[in-house]
């Protein structure tokens, strides 16, 4: 038995983490994860501030998927103080959300590609990515760190030009998707590193709860939070997406599938926001309570608890993201890796954001304390 | 190679090249929406220096610098640290700074404005003298019967009314003192769930609770050893230990109620030649800083009492109260006040010898009223046994 340690600083991880392979001969049977290289306490930091501050703070939480983050921590004080937003704001935030999408379900293959040493087909993705962020650049007027949300509404509005110039661009990229996909699809070299590589049982998902395109991939259907959200009941286009592999090719699968119906969703909801008028903000009084909101991020499912009082001071928060449950998961998806090169395309491949997951957190396993993350 | 036209050839080539140098300026120009420049201080001279912006930066890159040219305190904007987000062209109440066009387009709308601190008007302590009212820039604080009250989400938190308050009944709640509270809550928190919080009396009275500032942050009821309803603003069961004290970021709960002046040089001053009489300083006041001078029947101001909040100045109809330094008022006043408590002890004698001069002769009264009583009777059966005789009284009895 030996183990082969991986990280804190390697080619392949975007942020700093440590996992230790057990090996048996070349095959990995084991892992162990050890984290705390990016810990900021950004839950401690927010307590005690206004809701304003904590808002442009709620951004920096995550570096790709930042409107989300944004997105749910303003919900859910709206939630509390029960405020309901006007229609134009609520179309202009999906259609933010789904755009931010896209660009990160484009930014993992794109990696994954490039930990298979498969450069060219990553380098296609990219370069198609770079209209999306065209897109949002567009609309918000920034390409990460939005700061497009605010209390009650949206901070700007968009015009008729605008739209036609979505139409245009998003008819551009669903031409270039299908070439991609195509290519995704039917490369030899993607076939051979990915097919019955690090698959992830139905009731493995069980013991870790993984969530997300994790969980969709390996037969889960409804892991999906959009499915109870009230926004997107009245959505016509949208279904959830799911494959029964459960293995790497799978997981990408599932993410090219979402971006198309991601697409379909936009186009939807530029309809529905022709049809309607009005203000894009509206006055609110912030009241205190507790409360809690979920909404399904591009990695999965993203939880804000918190306590705020009158005047909208915040008293405690709590953030749960989905790569904590993920994580757990991939120890169950090394079992079927053959190298040790496939145990790191398949950590690649759960999409990990590690600057989101380090939080103060406690696993419990049969009454003792297992895991200090 | 070596003709002159070639050499000439060069040098045009050269000096247009030095032409065409110039930088193409619409490749330098950002687009439209491109959020990620700083705002700009477009009109210096609409500043009120109120601040606003400097509160409702989250990122702390504005800071107030006195400026030669305009004499005012104006707005510098640190590059580096500001992150375009566009609340201080919200939050300027006059519309000085500028970014790109989120100033025309968000003009006349109304929305919840952007700040950290939070002003409210303590409605125990207030004493309705309104200079909070004239001294606010934007006109959003409004009267009612009990108190005055800001509007929290049209409030710029410029701190006016807190500084010309005369008696300290505007509280900032601000993010400092918050947290530290919540810190101090948390540890308290962990010492009750381990079972080792201290619980004797450290206080004498039951607290109460000041439904004006009271913001139901909870940190009271939580930490409570007996048993506290924030819905109705009550201690239901006390145990005098004082941790809700330690905890309040507000200041809401507490023992008791101090009213004291900020400017304690200064006191207000009736003229006895102008006065008329009216009373209707003695009514206003709430302090009960006013009194009324038994011997010429004219209101005097106690200064220990005043609050210098000037209500009865500004409610005088012949402008009779004048501001003037607490010693020039005392000499005058003074006298009044010897001379009141002189009147007061003989009033009190006098009542007093009435009252023990009612005493007595109520009891002489009864006294002799009986004895007049029973003597009466005696007599009038004396005289009915003359006249009905011997036989006819013993019939009678019979």
């Amino acid at each position: 038995m030996t183990t082969v340690p991986i990280g804190p600083i390697h080619p392949i991880f975007k942020e700093p983490l440590r996992i230790k392979l057990v090996l048996d001969g070349e095959r990995p049977i084991d892992a162990e994860i050890e984290m705390g290289y990016v810990h900021r306490g950004i839950e401690k930091i927010m307590e005690g501030k206004h809701v304003h501050k904590g808002l442009y703070l709620a951004e920096r939480v995550c570096g790709i998927c930042s409107y989300v983050q944004s997105f749910t921590f303003i919900e859910c004080v709206e939630k509390i103080s029960k405020i309901e937003i006007p229609e134009k704001a609520k179309y202009l935030r999906i259609l933010t959300c789904e755009l931010e999408r896209i660009h990160s379900h484009l930014l993992i293959i794109a990696m994954y590609c490039l930990s298979i040493e498969h450069e060219t087909l990553g380098m296609w993705i990219l370069n198609s990515r770079e209209r999306i962020m065209d897109l949002l650049e567009m609309i918000t007027g920034n390409r990460i760190n939005t700061g497009y949300n605010i209390l009650g509404g949206v901070r700007k509005d968009i015009d008729k030009e605008m739209i036609t110039k979505i139409y245009n661009v998003l008819d551009k990229f669903e031409d270039e998707i299908k070439t991609i996909r195509e290519a995704f699809e039917t490369a030899p070299l993607v076939k051979l590193r990915s097919r019955d590589i690090g698959i992830l049982k139905y009731f493995d998902i069980m013991k870790t709860r993984a969530v997300g395109p994790v969980a969709r991939a390996s037969g889960l259907e409804n892991s999906d939070v959009r499915l109870r959200y009230k926004y997107y009941k009245e959505l016509k286009t949208y279904k959830p997406v799911s494959r029964k592999e459960g293995d790497n090719f799978a997981r990408n699968i599932v993410r090219f599938d979402e971006i198309e119906i991601c697409i379909k969703m936009i186009r939807e909801v530029l309809e529905l926001y022709q049809e309607v008028g009005g203000p894009i903000r509206e006055k609110c009084e912030i009241k205190g309570g507790e409360g809690e909101n979920r909404f399904e991020a591009h990695r999965g499912e993203l939880t804000y608890k918190m306590e705020l009082t009158n005047h909208g001071f915040i008293k405690r928060i709590m953030i749960r993201t989905p790569t904590t449950m993920n994580l757990a998961a991939y120890r169950y998806m090394l079992k079927t890796c053959p190298t040790v090169a496939d145990a790191v395309a398949t950590y690649v491949s759960i999409d990990p954001c590690i600057s989101c997951t380090e939080k103060t957190l406690y696993i419990v396993e049969d009454g003792k304390i297992k895991y200090i993350w | 190679m070596a003709s002159p036209l070639w050499y000439l050839y060069i040098i045009k080539e050269k000096i247009k090249n030095i032409i065409d140098a110039k930088p193409n300026k619409s490749s330098y120009i950002p687009p439209d929406r491109y959020r990620k420049v700083p705002p700009i201080l477009k009109y210096p001279k609409k500043c009120i220096s109120c601040e606003a912006c400097k509160e409702s930066c989250p990122a702390f890159a504005i800071e107030m610098y006195y400026n030669n040219e305009y004499k005012k305190n104006l707005p510098n904007i640190d590059v580096d640290s500001c992150i375009s987000c566009a609340n201080c062209v919200e939050a300027c109440p006059t519309g000085v700074l500028e970014i790109d066009k989120h100033r025309l387009e968000t003009e006349g709308l109304f929305f919840y404005i952007p700040k950290s601190h939070t002003l409210m008007i303590d409605g125990e302590k207030c004493v309705l003298c309104g200079q909070c009212k004239e001294v606010c820039p934007i006109d959003i604080i409004i009267e009612k019967p009990d108190t005055y009250f800001i509007e929290v989400s049209k409030c710029i938190s410029c701190k006016e009314c807190y500084k010309t308050c005369p008696v300290g009944a505007i509280i900032i709640l601000d993010e400092k003192t918050h947290k530290e509270k919540i810190n101090r809550f948390f540890e308290l928190k962990l010492k009750k769930s381990f079972g080792e919080l201290d619980i004797s009396e450290k206080i004498n009275k039951i607290p109460h609770i000041s439904k004006y500032i009271c913001i139901k942050c909870g940190n009271c009821k939580e930490i409570c050893p007996g048993e506290i309803d924030l819905n109705n603003y009550k201690v239901v069961n006390c145990l005098y230990c004082g941790y809700c004290l330690e905890v309040c970021p507000t200041g809401a709960i507490r023992t008791e109620v101090k009213i004291e002046a900020k400017n304690k040089e200064e006191t207000y001053y009736i003229n006895e030649d102008q006065c008329i009489g009216c009373r209707i300083c003695y009514k206003v006041c709430k302090v009960n800083a006013i009194e009324i001078s038994k011997e010429i029947k004219i209101p005097y101001i106690i200064p220990d009492k005043c609050v210098t909040c000037g209500l009865c100045a500004k409610k005088c109809p012949v402008d009779a109260i004048t501001k003037v330094k607490k010693e020039v008022a005392e000499k005058t006043v003074k006298k009044r006040i010897i001379e009141n408590k002189i009147i007061e002890i003989i009033e009190n004698d006098i009542k007093e010898y009435t009252k023990k001069y009612g005493l007595v002769k109520d009891y002489l009264e009864n006294i002799l009223k009986n004895k007049i009583l029973e003597e009466l009777k005696k007599y009038v059966m004396e005289e009915t046994k003359k006249i009905m005789g011997e036989n006819g009284d013993k019939r009678k009895n019979n």
